[in-house]
């Protein structure tokens, strides 16, 4: 090699560590700018609460007790699925049942070797949204913080839980968690909405506005997706998302039937032989199968997980759990005293 | 001046190389947030600099030539 070929090679070369460089660097600040960062601002008050009217000087005459009826304390969830809860708590090791919650995990094996696929599904109806919450990586929102997968379970007292749409990795955005409202952006892909009224709603992003949003009472927003049925509940034709979608992977989703009837389906994947996992289209199916109403894709690969009784219900795919920004999960109060 | 001006189609090189890969790692996931944030956004006009300086020299250097 003469000098010339040689010096180029070289000058290429140092453009290429150059490249190297500038990209850890670039990359380096958009992923871990979190040190320097101040904590996630309270949540800003959404709205004045209306003053309460003061109570009326002349008493209404008071009518006498009617003797007989006791009165009916359940919710209006727990009348409508009265068969499905139980007055004592029951737990098996695939089901819980108690006055407030009502879990069902079924496991399901489609295809055969290479193409065999599993997937778990927790059918859910709760008393109220209260047994629906959300967890952040140690309870806060600092920004890329992550949690060890089972101390984050218990520390939430979940019965059920999977894994979110790592919420603390996104710094815009409409995302509101148990109520409080962390970011009012719009998003930059499907949005997924429960209310306060238990209604849940998939959104494309030029779809809604978020004051509307917010007069409405939200509970939970969640940014990752893409939602997999349309209005009508059908699968989509084409989905919001990155090219990810175009390979098999394990998956976490959650399915809207209605107001306190609510399913997580996780997927288990890249494990041949057990599971490959699923394309967005073939989870899009198993909801459309369900009879679900809305259902919204939730953040997978190496983060999907599914526990139960704070135990890991899915087969990880690599084996060992990795520490996830956040969780949806079903609980209720006590429950653990109960087992 | 003159070798600093030398510099300037490397710097291209290296800063088109990078975004390159911004992108590339961008399709693939999105979650990351690699091109929507302020990194990218000095990334991208240091790169349009650079290329325009790169191209501001090559057209002199023809005229010249």
């Amino acid at each position: 090699m003469n000098r010339t070929p040689k010096r180029i090679a070289l000058t290429l070369l140092a453009d290429l560590l150059l490249a190297a460089l500038i990209l850890g660097a670039a990359a380096g600040a958009q992923l871990f700018p979190a040190r320097n960062r101040a904590p996630a601002a309270p949540p800003e008050p959404t709205a004045t609460p209306e003053p309460v009217p003061e109570t009326s000087p002349t008493p209404e005459p008071v009518s006498e007790p009617e003797p007989t009826a006791t009165p009916d304390l359940r919710t209006p969830w727990q009348i409508r699925f009265a068969d499905q809860f139980t007055e004592e708590t029951v737990i098996t090791e695939n089901s819980y049942t108690s006055p407030q919650v009502a879990i069902h995990i079924s496991t399901i094996q489609t295809g055969e070797g290479a193409k065999t696929v599993t997937y778990h599904l927790a059918d859910i109806h709760i008393a109220s949204l209260d047994n629906f919450r959300t967890r952040t990586a140690h309870g806060t929102m600092e920004y890329f913080d992550t949690q060890d997968l089972m101390e984050m379970d218990a520390e939430s007292h979940a019965i059920l839980a999977i894994s979110g749409d790592f919420m603390l990795y996104q710094d815009r955005g409409f995302l509101v968690r148990n109520g409080e409202i962390y970011h009012q952006d719009q998003t930059w892909w499907d949005l997924c909405v429960l209310f306060e009224d238990g209604v849940m709603e998939t959104y494309r992003r030029d779809e809604y506005s978020v004051d509307e949003l917010l007069e409405r009472g939200v509970a939970q927003a969640w940014n990752f997706g893409p939602a997999l049925l349309d209005r009508e509940g059908h699968a989509m034709d084409s989905y919001e998302t990155s090219a990810a979608v175009g390979y098999p992977n394990p998956r976490s989703a959650i399915g809207y039937y209605e107001p306190g009837h609510y399913c997580f389906v996780l997927v288990d994947g890249r494990q041949e032989g057990y599971s490959r996992g699923m394309l967005l289209p073939e989870l899009a199916k198993v909801f459309e199968e369900l009879g679900c109403q809305r259902a919204y894709n939730l953040d997978g690969g190496g983060s999907a997980v599914m526990t139960f009784l704070h135990e890991r219900y899915s087969r990880q795919s690599n084996g060992a759990d990795r520490p996830l920004g956040d969780l949806l999960l079903i609980t209720e109060e006590g429950w653990e005293d109960r087992r | 001046m003159k070798k600093l001006l030398s510099l300037l189609p490397h710097l291209s090189i290296a800063l088109t190389l990078a975004l390159t890969v911004l992108v590339i790692l961008d399709v693939y996931n999105p979650m990351l947030g690699l091109l929507r944030g302020r990194p990218f956004l000095i990334l991208f006009f240091l790169s349009a600099l650079a290329a325009l300086g790169t191209a501001l020299l090559a057209w002199l250097g023809e005229r010249q030539g």
